[in-house]
Order: structure tokens, then C-alpha cells, then sequence
């Protein structure tokens, strides 16, 4: 978790994906004590669980291509902004073999991008 | 310390009538009655069903009868109580149980839809392409009403719901349309007084002051409920003051 906060670097999010990807595995062990048909949130708990490790393992395996600093994802190992490769927005996929990734331009409009100077 | 919980239960597939269920929870007394909640679905019975969402007083779901009382159980802490007793936490009354403390909201979301809860379809006071400015005094009329979060604890705990005319139409209803007539925006103010005085409308409210009492937004549920009053008589029937 530490691991993926605002800053963060390429050696811990390797880590963090890995460790997630541990859980998933073991989420596919999950199993209910409660069969109940009605209003069974021990259920609805186990599906989100699933989603929200898929969801974290989306997250951090882009975050991990992503070598460059922009707002809230602060790399520690490449601190500078890199706008030659990496103003485009980051599309993730559920692939049979695992995450695939790519990417979208982005639509410029009124607000040029640049530089934070504060 | 730890906190002894008595909760409703009624399980639809295998209950017949409900009973209570009785946990003891290790809390801290700065421990919200939500954490006890989910304390004893998490470790103890995952079968205690009860709504929750944002957990923060904003979503409105986890509305519950706390020692008799309805409030929200993500807003209320075990010091609130007294914790040396059992607490006791009920399903909200008046509304139709489903499972243990989760209730049918039905009743209480045709209530808001039969004072139309939407701006209306006619044009406003200003071309449809401008910003409709309120002035601070304006937008001031309504800011109350506009807190509500249609938990429902006012209407569970509305005398007049409970042991008069279950039908009355309930004050987060009322105080919903008081937000429309005092709205400088809507142009459809008289209609809505006249939606105000049909059978089981305004005039059931009989100040009672217990939905002003309960409300977990601090809403001055009444005193909106009176305002509105006022400008009924007013508008509809000034010859009657």
C-alpha cells in the first residue's frame, strides 16, 4: 500500500504488483458462509473484493509503465515531467494472459499543458 | 472496553417472527455504532444484514433505531450512550422490514415523489442559456432544506406517522417542497402550495418537534414545515389571517 501512494518509484511498484497479483491468486479461494438470497452483503463483499484487487493490479501495473512525474504520480526515480512520451492517456484491458495496455491522445482544449511552477 | 450490542433480527427465508441477538464487540467508546456493526458482520455473523455506504453522514443509508431513537449509525459514537447498558439497535419503525435492520424505503421515496422533487419543465425566470444567480439572502431561504440526505430518521420518528394517520405525507416531503416554493428559481410555487394542501398534506403536521430532534443533518425540519405553512395562508388565503 505504502508502496503506491503520490510517491512512489519503479522498485516498489514492481513489488506492490507482485504482492497484489499474490492476492488475487488466493481471492480465487474465497468461500461464503452465508448462502442467504436476501440482502447478502458477505457475498457482495467477496465480488467487490475480486474487482477491487483487479482494479489495484490496473492501477499499479500502469503506474509502473508511466516512467515520468505528472500530478498525483510522483516517481521518485524519474522525477521530471516527460511530455515527448507521455502526454496520453493510459487504457488498460483484461487479456486472457494478463493486463494489456495502451494508449490515447489527448484532447487539448483551453488549457494549454505546462510546467507547474509552484 | 467492551460494548454489548442487542440487535433485531428477522431473517425472511427461515424466521417466522423476529427475535434479538445479543454481541459483545471490543470498541472504544470514540467508536462509531456503524464500526460495532460492521465488527460483528465481520467477525462474528456474517448474516447481520444492515445498509451502509459512504459511512460519513452524506449517503444516508445507514439510518437505524438507536435505544429508540432513529438516527444515523455512522454519525452516532458509543460515548453518545450510555455504554455501561446494553445498546439496543432496531430496524427504523414505521417502515416494512426486510432483513434485520435493512427496511423497504419504498414509503418513504413516494412520499418525496409525490411533491414532484424536480425544477420545473416550464422556462425559469431567466433564459435557459444563462446562470440563474441567486443573491447570498436567496440561496439563504433554502440552504436548510437543500441539506437534507432522505435518511429518513424524521419520518420514522414523526408522532403523527406512527400513531395518528400513517398516510400523512411526512415531514422530509414537506421540507423537499418547502426548498421549491421559497426557491427563487421555480416558477411553479402556487401549484406546489396547492400539492401542499391536499388530504394528508401540510395541515397534518402538528408541530411535534420530534423530526427536527432526530434529523442528523440538524435540519430545522419544523420550522421550515411552519414557513411554509405561513406562505400558504398568505398566497392561497389571505382573506383567512
Amino acid at each position: 500500500m505504502r508502496q503506491c501512494s503520490v510517491f512512489r518509484n519503479g522498485d516498489g511498484l514492481g513489488q506492490a504488483l507482485e504482492e497484489i497479483r499474490q492476492l488475487e491468486k488466493r481471492c480465487l479461494n474465497v468461500g461464503l458462509a452465508n448462502k442467504s438470497k436476501i440482502f447478502n452483503y458477505e457475498l457482495e463483499e467477496a465480488l467487490e473484493l475480486g474487482n477491487m484487487l483487479k482494479t489495484a493490479e490496473a492501477i499499479v501495473f500502469s503506474a509502473l509503465q508511466r516512467n515520468e512525474s505528472r500530478g498525483a504520480h510522483y516517481r521518485s526515480d524519474c522525477p521530471e515531467r516527460n511530455d515527448e512520451e507521455w502526454l496520453k492517456h493510459t487504457l488498460v484491458y483484461v487479456a486472457p494472459q494478463g493486463l494489456k495496455i495502451s494508449y490515447k491522445p489527448i484532447a487539448i482544449t483551453r488549457f494549454l499543458p505546462e510546467k507547474r511552477r509552484y | 472496553m467492551k460494548a454489548k450490542v442487542k440487535i433485531y433480527r428477522f431473517n425472511p427465508e427461515t424466521d417466522k417472527e423476529p427475535h434479538y441477538d445479543t454481541f459483545t464487540v471490543e470498541a472504544n467508546p470514540n467508536d462509531r455504532i456503524l464500526d460495532c456493526l460492521n465488527k460483528i458482520r465481520w467477525e462474528q455473523d456474517s448474516s447481520l444484514a444492515y445498509r451502509m455506504s459512504c459511512a460519513h453522514g452524506i449517503c444516508g443509508s445507514d439510518a437505524v433505531t438507536i435505544n429508540g431513537m432513529p438516527a444515523l449509525a455512522c454519525q452516532k459514537l458509543i460515548k453518545d450512550y450510555d455504554y455501561t447498558r446494553e445498546l439496543l439497535i432496531e430496524p427504523l419503525k414505521y417502515f416494512p422490514i426486510i432483513k434485520d435492520l435493512t427496511v423497504d424505503m419504498t414509503p418513504f421515496f413516494k412520499r418525496i415523489e409525490a411533491i414532484n422533487p424536480n425544477m420545473p419543465e416550464k422556462p425559469l425566470n431567466a433564459p435557459m442559456d444563462k446562470e440563474r444567480v441567486q443573491s447570498i439572502e436567496e440561496r439563504g431561504r433554502i440552504d436548510d432544506a437543500i441539506k437534507c440526505v432522505l435518511c429518513g430518521c424524521c419520518v420514522a420518528a414523526c408522532p403523527v406517522i406512527l400513531e395518528q394517520e400513517p398516510k400523512f405525507i411526512g415531514p422530509a416531503a414537506i421540507l423537499r417542497a418547502q426548498k421549491y416554493i421559497f426557491d427563487s428559481r421555480t416558477t411553479d410555487k402556487i401549484e406546489r402550495m396547492q400539492v401542499m394542501e391536499k388530504p394528508y398534506g401540510i395541515w397534518g403536521c402538528k408541530s411535534y418537534y420530534m423530526c427536527t430532534m432526530v434529523c442528523p443533518k440538524n435540519i430545522k425540519v419544523t420550522e421550515a414545515i411552519l414557513k411554509t405553512k405561513k406562505k400558504i395562508i398568505q398566497e392561497l388565503h389571505p382573506k383567512s389571517e
